[in-house]
């Protein structure tokens, strides 16, 4: 009876191409020692299969794949390899070549800009990912799809997406202008354009303001804009437009070129994000990055050690406007 | 008497003043391994071959050092990644020609797989069987994946019985119960009683 049952898993098992089927091979993977993958301890080099799942200790990881794509995996990363993306469970990954090919955490895709796009992804522990595009920028979607953020060549973010529940919720700083009847505004920490819908708009045109509101997914945004806001909440920060406040995102960012203290903070497709402490310099160290570092990229303070680990300040909520209810989400970090 | 005290001397004279040199170029080497590439005689080649060297490093590696497998098989895989895929070859069999441990049939196991060369797979496979010294389960996901046969699987890699036990646990994890049969079939073959109480245990599932 046994055997009888055996035959029928062993044919059932041919028949469905489940035995011995080997999963498409997508690239190879080399260290400078052992690491692990699929659980197994592999020894300098070994070939990645569909959904691999690598993971190393205090080594470095170098992936070649068959895409072109090369992704460096620093120590004590772990992740699961597809040939489009990979889903980075723990650790820090440098991407270079890798246009067309996303890194997935905690829900976010980071996806290359341009061929030229080379950035390191981090996760910053368990609730946070850090973005730095050193060339080339990156774009940055939540798991709906709904872009959070333009990460520009030279700039890092950090990210942390919020509650379910506070997933709607919108809090952006940037210049509010009008065009074509649509009032838009480009906010100065994920340099996404919105589209502002509300009452009272016209009096703040031309001025840095912060907008607090819900994302309206079922509206068309106008062109250029990726998404439509209700505002609930406008207040202007400054009067005049915040010329250098988009070079000031990323790079430690609380300066508009105006002198106005702007959040650093924005909120976006249930996504907060920050400017990160020092940007590109506050990023660790993976093989290649000299190579690739762009001559823009503001130098470590005098005295830093090199190397050292990234300064990345916790997102906290933007200050509210006296007299109104803190608007901020449950799961933010304080 | 005389002659052979001052060979002696001489020879002395020279090894120190050969260590001094030494000294000096590994120094430069690790102060700034790209300028210290312009007195090659002077550097350790495996030094130049690390991971992640160049192209041109691990050339310069293999030039001062042709035996340096290492730097032959990240030749290997460089020139794979690049499509070179006759480059890559001949590279790494080099690696496997300079050294006959693990890690050049390994490597070239994991080529012919990439390539789907099944052919040329098996030899390598068996060679790194025999090689291994711990874990023959990455070895055993990439037999298994181009042969059906479990039985022919263990046969080709040698079938020794760590490396049977090994199989049979990856079966049993994988859920392949009707494979793990066979091999459990090879296992008990070995009459090894260290392998009673595994077999035991898988027939206790089976029922």
């Amino acid at each position: 009876m046994r055997r009888f049952t055996l035959q029928i898993l062993g044919a059932l098992n041919l028949a469905l191409g489940v035995a011995g089927a080997a999963p498409p091979v997508i690239g190879t993977v080399t260290a400078s020692g052992s690491f692990r993958l699929n659980g197994d301890t592999v020894v300098a080099n070994g070939t990645l299969t569909e959904a691999a799942v690598i993971e190393n200790g205090p080594g470095n990881l170098s992936v070649r794949l068959s895409s072109g794509a090369r992704l460096s995996l620093g120590a004590n990363s772990r992740g699961t390899m597809y040939s489009d993306h990979i889903l980075l469970e723990r650790g820090e990954a440098l991407l270079q070549r890798g246009f067309g090919f996303d890194v997935e955490a905690l829900g976010l895709s980071i996806r290359p800009a341009g061929e030229v796009s080379t950035g390191r992804i981090g996760m910053l522990g368990t609730k946070g990912v850090r973005v730095a595009a050193l060339t080339g920028s990156f774009r940055v979607t939540n798991a709906r799809g709904i872009l959070v953020a333009n990460v520009a060549a030279g700039s890092a973010l950090a990210f942390e997406p919020q509650a379910p529940v506070a997933a709607s919720v919108t809090h952006i700083t940037g210049t509010l202008t009008r065009q074509d009847g649509h009032y838009l505004l480009t906010d100065l920490v994920t340099h996404v354009k919105v589209d502002i819908t509300g009452q009272g708009l016209s009096a703040h045109v031309g001025h840095v303001v912060q907008v607090i509101g819900t994302l309206n997914a079922s509206a068309t945004p106008a062109a250029g804009a990726s998404e439509v806001i209700i505002a609930a909440q406008v207040q202007t920060v400054a009067v005049g437009s915040a010329g250098g406040g988009a070079a000031a995102a990323g790079t430690g960012g609380a300066g508009t070129g105006i002198g106005i203290g702007v959040t650093t903070v924005a909120i976006l497709g249930g996504v907060a994000a920050a400017a990160t402490l020092g940007g590109l310099a506050a990023s660790g160290a993976l093989p290649g990055q000299s190579q690739s570092t762009p001559a823009d990229v503001p130098p470590d303070p005098p005295g830093a050690p090199p190397g050292r680990p990234p300064v990345t300040p916790p997102i906290t909520p933007p200050k509210q406007p006296p007299g109104r209810p803190p608007v901020s989400p449950p799961g933010l970090s304080r | 008497m005389i002659f052979a005290r001052a060979v002696l001397l001489l020879f002395l004279g020279f090894a120190f003043c050969l260590m001094i040199r030494l000294a000096i170029a590994e120094a430069d080497f690790r102060l700034d391994p790209r300028s210290a590439l312009r007195s090659p005689p002077w550097i350790p080649a495996e030094h130049l071959a690390g991971f992640e060297s160049s192209r041109e490093e691990l050339l310069a590696a293999v030039r001062l050092n042709p035996r340096l497998s290492s730097a032959w098989i990240q030749l290997g895989l460089t020139a794979e990644a690049d499509g070179n895929l006759q480059e890559a070859e001949r590279d790494l069999l080099r690696a496997s020609r300079v050294d006959r441990l693990y890690l050049p049939a390994w490597t070239l196991t994991n080529f012919y797989f990439r390539r789907g060369d099944a052919a040329r797979f098996w030899p390598w496979a068996e060679q790194a069987a025999r090689l291994t010294f711990d874990d023959y389960r990455p070895l055993l996901r990439m037999a298994d994946g181009l042969e059906k046969s479990p039985q022919r699987v263990a046969t080709r890699l040698g079938g020794g019985a760590s490396l049977l036990r090994a199989y049979l646990d990856l079966l049993i994890d994988a859920k392949r119960f009707d494979s793990a049969q066979q091999v459990a079939d090879l296992l008990a073959a070995c009459h090894d009683p260290a392998d009673h109480d595994r077999l035991a245990a898988f027939a206790e599932r089976l029922k």
